[in-house]
């Protein structure tokens, strides 16, 4: 709620006073996809590559005094990272669960011997 | 204004109007809006991740309102691409939580297997405790039972053994009776040798002969009783004469006249071995040569029993 009032204020604002520096969101976008990399190089690749290029290209924006542009894929690096990290830990836990079952079966038919 | 410019003003009037009243599509827009749509509409997100969908349905209003307010067209697409985005991972998320109850349900399931497990296991184990808490127990009744039964018969040998003991000195003292009560039937008189039996040679033998007469042997046959009741006895006969005739005339015919009696107790069945036969002559006489009396009493057989069994020959005068 806080981020769109401040994205709106930083709209308005940008269209005619002096252009917004997006410096807290590339920080935001930067620790978001540090903290997605582990899990989401496994099983997002590709997300945190759209991520981490999206950051890249945030920081050059950044460099070059394009706030606006530095601002937008700022943000969208951040939302992708996020994606990328949610993949990857529903995965992690599909097949924790899925090797769960798995030992819940072993264990059954083991019981299912022995009881016989 | 020719009707052709004003045709032409009009056309453009309906679209400056048409425009005002209905932005432009967006591509990005519609993207987010179908995202969002299929976000609201599965239950797993509606359940499992709502404020991940409440975030992606107010930045969707923010695009929206963006677009109708005809906003750069850059922008409403940048709000639509978080819209989508975040519709995105509220169904990732919807589903992460679900994995996550499931495993949590799988855990507890497990937990479940696992203690029904370890149940079986330890009932398994109850089982074979108790089965070889029987075996046990019956194997202790069994070795009691077989103590019992040694000691049983132990005892019954101890008793056994003990009357036999009994019964063998019983038979002992008997015997050592009617050893005695024999003896003295046999008329013998006791000696530090032992009993010695002496038969007058005119009961056994002719004057001069050194054959058993024919009424010698029943002079001999309570010498052969006792030798038949009592065959752990050895005797010794010891023939003697009296001091006439030469002392190697004597001796031959002592030891023949023993020699005679020996072989009449052989006849009658008595072991040759438990009989030893000797001549002496004329010595050691029991009455005086001088008289016809004391001379017919030196002219003897002496049967001497040993008073030990075990020393029954050998001994020596």
């Amino acid at each position: 709620m806080l981020r769109i009032a401040a994205i709106t204020c930083a709209l308005a604002l940008g269209a005619c006073a002096a252009p917004y520096k997006p410096v807290a969101e590339l920080a935001a976008a930067r620790t978001t996809v540090e903290h997605a990399q582990p899990a989401a190089a496994r099983y997002a690749p590709q997300e945190l590559r759209a991520a981490q290029a999206k950051l890249e290209r945030a920081e050059a924006a950044m460099a070059a005094e394009n706030y606006e542009a530095a601002h937008r894929l700022a943000e969208q690096a951040e939302v992708d990272a996020k994606l990328a990290w949610s993949i990857a830990e529903s995965e992690r836990a599909r097949r924790a669960v899925a090797e769960l079952n798995q030992s819940i079966d072993a264990l059954n038919q083991q019981l299912q011997r022995r009881s016989q | 204004m020719t009707p052709r410019n004003f045709l032409l003003c009009a056309i453009a009037a309906a679209a400056a109007a048409a425009c005002a009243s209905t932005p432009p599509a967006n591509e990005a827009l519609d993207q987010a809006r179908a995202a969002y749509r299929g976000a609201q509409s599965d239950p797993h997100v509606t359940r499992y991740a709502p404020a991940e969908l409440d975030l992606a349905g107010r930045s969707l209003n923010h695009a929206e309102a963006l677009w109708r307010n005809q906003s750069q067209a850059e922008q409403i697409a940048h709000q639509a691409y978080l819209a989508e985005q975040q519709a995105r991972i509220a169904r990732q998320t919807a589903m992460l939580r679900a994995a996550e109850e499931e495993v949590a349900q799988a855990s507890t399931r497990r937990e479940r297997a696992v203690l029904e497990a370890r149940a079986l296991a330890a009932e398994a184990e109850r089982d074979r405790a108790q089965a070889e808490r029987e075996r046990a127990q019956a194997e202790r009744e069994r070795s009691e039972a077989e103590l019992r039964e040694l000691q049983a018969a132990r005892e019954a040998a101890a008793g056994a053994q003990q009357s036999e003991r009994l019964a063998a000195a019983e038979a002992l003292g008997a015997e050592l009776r009617r050893l005695e009560s024999q003896v003295a039937e046999l008329d013998a008189r006791q000696t530090d040798r032992g009993w010695v039996l002496s038969v007058g040679n005119h009961l056994l033998f002719d004057v001069g002969e050194s054959t058993l007469k024919s009424g010698g042997r029943r002079a001999l046959d309570n010498v052969v009783r006792f030798l038949r009741e009592h065959p752990e006895r050895s005797i010794v006969i010891e023939g003697f004469t009296d001091s006439t005739g030469s002392s190697e005339l004597n001796r031959y015919l002592s030891e023949r006249r023993a020699q005679a009696v020996r072989n009449a107790l052989v006849l009658a069945g008595i072991d040759a071995a438990r009989i030893e036969a000797r001549g002496l002559g004329a010595s050691f006489p029991i009455a005086s040569n001088d008289t016809i009396a004391g001379r017919q009493l030196n002219r003897r057989v002496e049967i001497l029993i040993p008073r030990d069994a075990s020393a029954a020959t050998g001994g020596s005068r």
